[in-house]
């Protein structure tokens, strides 16, 4: 016996989908870049600048792209390096530990510190050479 | 969409009931063309003919944070009832 449309349309199931957070295979240390240059602009723009609601709005969003250079730096640690690329480069691990902990509390979010800025931006560049290197291999 | 839904979750439907604030809905995602399930969270202020959808998992996923708010005829439908989990399933 064939069903009526409003019947068999009652029994599809149609699968929806609540987030698209696909491993999608683009990776790219200039996204922790470009925030970590954002912190330091921020850094050297409060430095000339006394407005106190103003030096709010910039702490703010100076812990904010510090977390998001956390983000994009952990997401390149867990996601696109592999175990051979440790192997390769035993120094990886630790050069993660450190810039993340310098886009940390003790790094660019406690601090308006422009030397710490400066310094996370080098020890990105210094993943970017990696991967660099990794994508030519 | 968790905690309100999982992974694998049946999810009662009313195709063609319409979206308003806090609702669940079922909708065409405006990038991945896919069908997308999150929940209304007001109407455009820039365009009252759209809807602003948001994620209940702050943790993953994406929303009109960062795809944008939807179009009023990409909602296809509200989601009106979680079904049953089976007991033995996680």
């Amino acid at each position: 016996m064939r069903l009526p449309r409003v019947l068999t349309s009652l029994l599809e199931v149609p699968t929806v989908q609540a987030h698209c957070d696909l491993p999608c295979g683009v990776y790219d240390p200039a996204q922790a870049r470009i925030e970590a240059e954002s912190v330091k602009m921020i850094c050297e723009k409060v430095a000339g600048n006394d407005d106190p609601d103003f030096r709010v709005r910039a702490a703010i969003i100076k812990e904010q792209r510090s977390e998001l250079v956390k983000h994009h730096l952990w997401v390149l640690w867990t996601d696109y390096f592999k175990p051979p690329h440790f192997e390769k480069y035993p120094n990886l691990h630790t050069l993660f530990n450190e810039a993340t902990k310098l886009a940390g509390a003790s790094g660019t979010k406690g601090s308006f510190d422009v030397a710490k800025a400066e310094e996370l931006l080098a020890k990105i560049d210094e993943i970017a050479q990696i991967f660099a290197e990794t994508k030519q291999a | 969409m968790e905690p309100t839904l999982r992974d694998g979750d049946l999810a009662l439907v009313w195709w063609g009931g319409s979206a308003a604030p806090g609702r669940l809905v079922v909708f065409t995602h405006p990038v991945e063309g896919v069908l997308t399930v999150k929940r209304v969270a007001r109407p455009d202020p820039d365009d009252p003919s759209r809807w602003w959808v948001e994620r209940d998992n702050a943790h993953v996923g994406s929303d009109s944070w960062s795809f944008g708010s939807i179009a009023g005829d990409a909602v296809l439908g509200r989601v009106l009832t979680r079904l049953p989990r089976s007991p033995r399933a996680g």
